[in-house]
């Protein structure tokens, strides 16, 4: 033992050695920094210790008031369903769910769609047993025949129970009505099982009845990174087996098993750390480890809010898997894409379910834009809206193929041509939006004129080429879209071909673009410059830096006042290390950071940064309190007056009443307050440059609204705003400069409008592309006529399903 | 930027290679050795056999010294405790016999404590001891292959499989009711947890400059209060992360005791051998020695 413990101190005081001597860069912080960790550290465990005793403490207790008697039998089906929940949170008076009734059957997906607030994650853990409701139950009723989790190994209290089916109830007394008809309708069997219960499984059923719920519904929570509990993947997937006291052999099978189901294998990723993981790979190693327990249903808790979009398409494609598998899902989002995806969809409003009912009948809600439709108070995407756009032009598309990819399909393969009547109407929108933007734009518009002459030859090639083929026209359709790939390839050769300058008014166009540009840049006053700036990390244990292992490689921005400058790039592609240098919280390992006011490097505090969650950093007792903090660090705390009104001021910029929240503990803000609370700290510093790194992760649609007009306000009041954001769709319509992000190298820097019609260096960049912009891409559109606007985009696709049938027709 | 937890330098020495369980046995055998021998020849013996492990896993010895630097003052003060007297009263030099412990009788002792003075008077009741920092220097020998030795261990196995080898050292002991598994679960979480931690508070800390707090400025108090503003998030969002934690445990119907033991990783005949062998060795010499 001895030796155990000063192994462990002698680590500790080692890796805080380590770090002092190691790091030349901000070492007087990291000494303290991993001495707190290591404290923390120890602390979160003893804090996880009593939850996860007290907790089950707890559980048994409830379990003996509750369970013993309000064990149900209900009619054996195979679904998860709730019927009218109504839930309170013990601290709170307001009912979180109030007669939520939904229910979820194998091999469907149901989806919970709501507002940050609604009730959405209650729901989620209701399923798990994690709550348990104050009235209303959750049934899960598996059919044993085709259960894999009736092992004969680990018994649980439903397969002492019944020899057909595995039952397992919980639910809460009061009477409700609802319940006392679930009660009536399987009264026969309700008494069978609960003289079982009392019988032969007696006190042991209390607990047992939880966890043979956990078992059939497994929980995926939105960051992975407070779920995974080992240090080893195959041990983190194992962990639930093990609870489950499965015979370690079975384990190993059920752990190769589950990662193969997410798309890992046991040689490469078993005995890989999950700190070393990235989000995507994080968040499917959590399903692994829900999928190693066998369940039958997965209630997946905004699995991807907390991800960017290619770690959320990876885990998106595993959920389809499962989906495809037999398993139940049921998911929690904030996105109506994602639900709409799903097959039934429940709409939560404070509480209480606003709309029930498949993804088919919403999509036609929205469709028809009923007032129903807008009370839910739902945002749309700009892909839906484009969908919206294209079916009120008579194209017919189903809920399935809502994505860039399904709508190209809908409008290449789609049966029916739009109506010449209705393709004149949208020119004439699209002449209509035409008007209303710059002279610029009409200049591209009419360049889009000469480009679709050389598009129909393209899309007639593609036709003639395939009905030699087959000769027969229904297989030409399909090798039409068969040929989606080849009509890829063309775009990549259009887009050398275009490069090779064989367009003059293409050059024309950029030229004005970059005319205009640098008119408004001309204007505006560049403030914050960064030149020729590397960075590497120095090695640990040596004062050398590693140049081969450099963050950022000689990159060179200018932000100027009153500029979105959108910053995007893959994780690890060192943008938050460009935004620490920017604001001077790092020293460039080689090359320059001026602020243009001064002339030189900016100090920490010159310069406003905005962390990733930044609701995690408050502190102070008072909300005003804690956005004076910056102030009087810097000296402006000494006039009362003056820091009342700076303090105002931000809270106003942030829309929140200075009267209301000033004098509120920010413990106390829901999240969407407290986040902005967090934003008016900095922005109270006034300082020329505020530096953003991801401010929306996490948000709903609502929330994001909100912290997109705060932007806006900053940059119109001539401020520089730096944005990090991977929320690409949402930020590249509004950014005035967009630079993209590389291994550490700045691939493409310059407007947005050149970005969109340079869409490749986004992809080259490992990012996806925005919906909008992939769908034009898939079209075969060419780059340089790529928008951003529906309505624009939605006419050209309806000008090239028209020419498309018109050739169709002509054969 | 995520620092590397522990000190594993990755290599492929037969130390690197040798199962984690052996090498703790061997640690614990060689710790044993070094409190057991009573002679400077043993001793040097032990760090020879020391600087040849180090040798065989190709590690620097600048490692070795890097790992005493947080005991610098330990092995400073045991040195200067044996060194130097405070009680040196001129009137009884030799009147009392001096009492020296066992460790000494070695040639070395003779050698050089021939024709020295037992003590060398500084000031006052205040003297230095030769035979004294002879044997500080013994202890403090023993300190230095003690932590050299675990430094070793640390650097030479990753930190990941040193606990989970430690959990199944001690898994004997559950039979008389010590929570190992429980105490396993607690390493295991805060490993995993202590790089999210550090990086999270290096962000806050990073948060707050960019609000100007300085938190290299004015006196050590002054400095840890700096610190208040990154504890308490720190503290909140651990009070979060371990409520998250709790319910994923939970919902992964953890209970505690009651769990499947995954299957050791097998250990081959030879390493087995091999390594009894140089423990039993070992004890031999620390108790003949």
């Amino acid at each position: 033992m001895h030796i155990c413990m000063h192994i462990c101190v002698h680590v500790c005081t080692q890796d805080c050695v380590h770090d002092c001597i190691g790091d030349s860069v901000g070492a007087p912080q990291d000494f303290a920094i991993n001495q707190i960790g290591a404290f923390l550290a120890t602390l979160l465990i003893i804090q996880i210790w009593y939850h996860v005793m007290n907790r089950l403490y707890c559980t048994r207790q409830q379990a003996n008031k509750k369970c013993q008697n309000r064990l149900l039998g209900v009619k054996i089906q195979k679904m998860l369903s709730f019927n009218a929940i109504t839930f309170t949170y013990p601290t709170d008076t307001i009912p979180a769910l109030k007669h939520v009734s939904c229910a979820v059957a194998k091999g469907s997906t149901l989806a919970i769609l709501g507002a940050n607030g609604s009730g959405k994650s209650t729901l989620a853990r209701l399923a798990n047993a994690l709550l348990i409701p104050d009235s209303g139950t959750v049934s899960i009723i598996a059919d044993a025949a085709d259960n894999p989790v009736n092992n004969p190994v680990d018994y649980s209290v439903g397969d002492a129970l019944h020899n057909s089916a595995d039952v397992a109830v919980f639910d809460a007394f009061a009477g409700a009505a609802a319940k006392a008809a679930v009660i009536k309708t399987t009264e026969e069997k309700t008494e069978t099982h609960v003289s079982v219960m009392t019988n032969d499984v007696a006190d042991a059923a209390d607990i047992t009845n939880y966890e043979s719920i956990r078992r059939h519904v497994a929980l995926v929570m939105q960051d992975p990174d407070d779920q995974i509990l080992t240090t080893s993947v195959k041990d983190e997937v194992a962990f639930g087996p093990q609870n489950l006291c499965v015979p370690a052999d079975e384990i190993e099978k059920r752990v190769a098993q589950a990662l193969v189901s997410v798309g890992f294998t046991t040689e490469d990723f078993g005995k890989r750390d999950p700190n070393s993981l990235s989000g995507g790979q994080k968040q499917r190693l959590v399903i692994a480890s829900c999928l190693s327990m066998q369940p039958d249903y997965l209630v997946l808790d905004e699995p991807t809010s907390m991800l960017d979009t290619t770690a959320a398409s990876e885990v998106q494609k595993a959920l389809a898997v499962l989906s495809a598998s037999g398993h139940g899902l049921l998911l929690v989002t904030h996105s109506l894409d994602e639900a709409l995806r799903a097959d039934e969809v429940v709409v939560l409003q404070n509480g209480q379910v606003a709309f029930s009912g498949s993804s088919k009948k919403l999509w036609e809600l929205y469709l028809q834009n009923t007032q129903e439709f807008k009370s839910l108070a739902i945002s749309v995407s700009p892909l839906l809206q484009l969908a919206h756009q294209l079916s009120s032009f008579g194209l017919s598309i189903n809920t399935k193929q809502l994505s860039p990819a399904g709508l190209t399909n809908a409008i290449l393969r789609g049966a029916n041509a739009i109506a010449t009547s209705k393709i004149d109407a949208a020119n004439r929108d699209l002449s209509h939006t035409g008007a209303k933007q710059t002279n610029m734009s009409q200049h591209a518009s009419h360049l889009h004129c000469c480009n679709d002459k050389q598009h129909e030859v393209k899309i007639f090639n593609v036709e003639k080429t395939s009905v030699y083929g087959a000769k027969c026209h229904s297989e030409a359709l399909s090798s039409l879209t068969n040929n989606n790939g080849a009509l890829e390839q063309r775009e990549t050769l259009d887009i050398k071909a275009s490069d090779s300058g064989d367009t003059k008014e293409r050059e024309a166009l950029l030229n004005i673009t970059k005319s205009n540009n640098s008119d408004g840049f001309k204007q505006r006053e560049v403030l914050l410059n960064i030149k020729n700036v590397s960075f590497a990390y120095s090695e640990a244990g040596s004062k050398k830096v590693d140049v081969s292992k450099k963050v950022l490689n000689n990159v060179n921005l200018k932000i100027a006042a009153g500029e979105l400058h959108l910053l995007v790039g893959v994780n690890g592609s060192g943008k938050s290390t460009l935004l620490r240098i920017a604001a001077g919280l790092l020293p460039p390992s080689c090359g320059s950071v001026t602020l243009c006011d001064s002339g030189i490097a900016p100090l920490p505090g010159d310069i406003g940064l905005v962390f990733q969650n930044p609701e995690d950093q408050l502190f102070a007792t008072t909300v005003f309190d804690d956005i004076a903090f910056g102030l009087r660090n810097t000296g402006r705390g000494n006039d009362a007056a003056l820091l009342r009104e700076y303090v105002n001021d931000a809270l106003e910029d942030v829309a929140l009443s200075p009267s209301d929240f000033s004098s509120r503990s920010p413990f106390t803000l829901s999240g969407g307050q407290a986040r902005r609370v967090a934003i008016a700290t900095v922005l109270a510093m006034r300082q020329r440059v505020v530096l953003f790194d991801e401010p929306t992760s996490g948000l709903d649609s609502h929330g994001v609204a909100q912290i997109v007009g705060m932007l806006m306000k900053l940059r119109a009041s001539g401020v520089a705003v730096v944005l990090v954001s991977h929320d690409i769709d949402a930020f590249l319509p509004l950014a005035d400069k967009v630079s993209v992000l590389k291994h550490g190298r700045v691939t493409f820097s310059g407007s947005a409008a050149e970005l969109v019609a340079s869409a490749f260096t986004l992809v080259d960049a490992g990012l996806k592309l925005p919906a909008l912009l992939d769908f034009q891409q898939r079209m075969g559109m060419s780059p340089n006529e790529y928008s951003l606007d529906v309505a624009t985009v939605a006419s050209r696709a309806l000008r090239i399903n028209s020419r498309y049938h018109a050739v169709r027709a002509g054969l | 930027m995520r620092m590397p937890l522990g000190q594993y330098i990755a290599g492929d020495s037969i130390l690197h290679r040798l199962d984690a369980r052996m090498k703790l046995l061997l640690l614990a055998a060689y710790v044993a050795a070094l409190f057991l021998i009573q002679t400077s020849l043993a001793m040097i013996i032990g760090v020879a056999i020391l600087l040849a492990c180090y040798f065989i896993a190709r590690i620097s010895l600048v490692m070795a010294f890097r790992g005493l630097l947080p005991v610098a003052f330990i092995l400073a003060f045991t040195f200067c405790a044996h060194a130097f007297t405070l009680t040196y009263d001129p009137s009884v030099t030799t009147a009392e016999p001096l009492n020296l412990p066992p460790l000494i009788p070695d040639f070395f002792a003779s050698v050089f404590l021939d024709g020295i003075p037992d003590f060398v008077p500084i000031w006052g009741s205040f003297a230095f001891k030769p035979v004294g920092a002879l044997e500080g220097l013994f202890f403090v020998t023993r300190i230095f292959a003690l932590i050299s030795a675990t430094t070793l261990l640390t650097i030479t196995s990753s930190i990941v499989t040193l606990t989970s080898s430690i959990s199944q050292l001690l898994r004997p002991l559950a039979r008389i009711k010590v929570p190992v598994e429980d105490v396993a679960m607690m390493f295991s979480i805060a490993l995993r947890f202590i790089p999210l931690i550090s990086e999270q508070a290096e962000k806050l800390v990073f948060a707050m400059s960019a609000r100007g707090q300085r938190f290299n400025q004015g006196g050590p108090i002054r400095r840890l209060r700096a610190y208040v503003p990154v504890l308490i998030p720190l503290f909140v969002s651990l009070f979060r992360r371990a409520d998250t934690l709790a319910l994923a445990m939970e919902s992964r119907c953890y209970q505690g005791e009651n769990r499947t033991r995954l299957a050791n990783t097998q250990l081959t005949v030879c390493e087995l051998i091999s390594t009894l062998t140089i423990v039993v060795m070992l004890l031999l010499f620390g108790i003949l020695c």
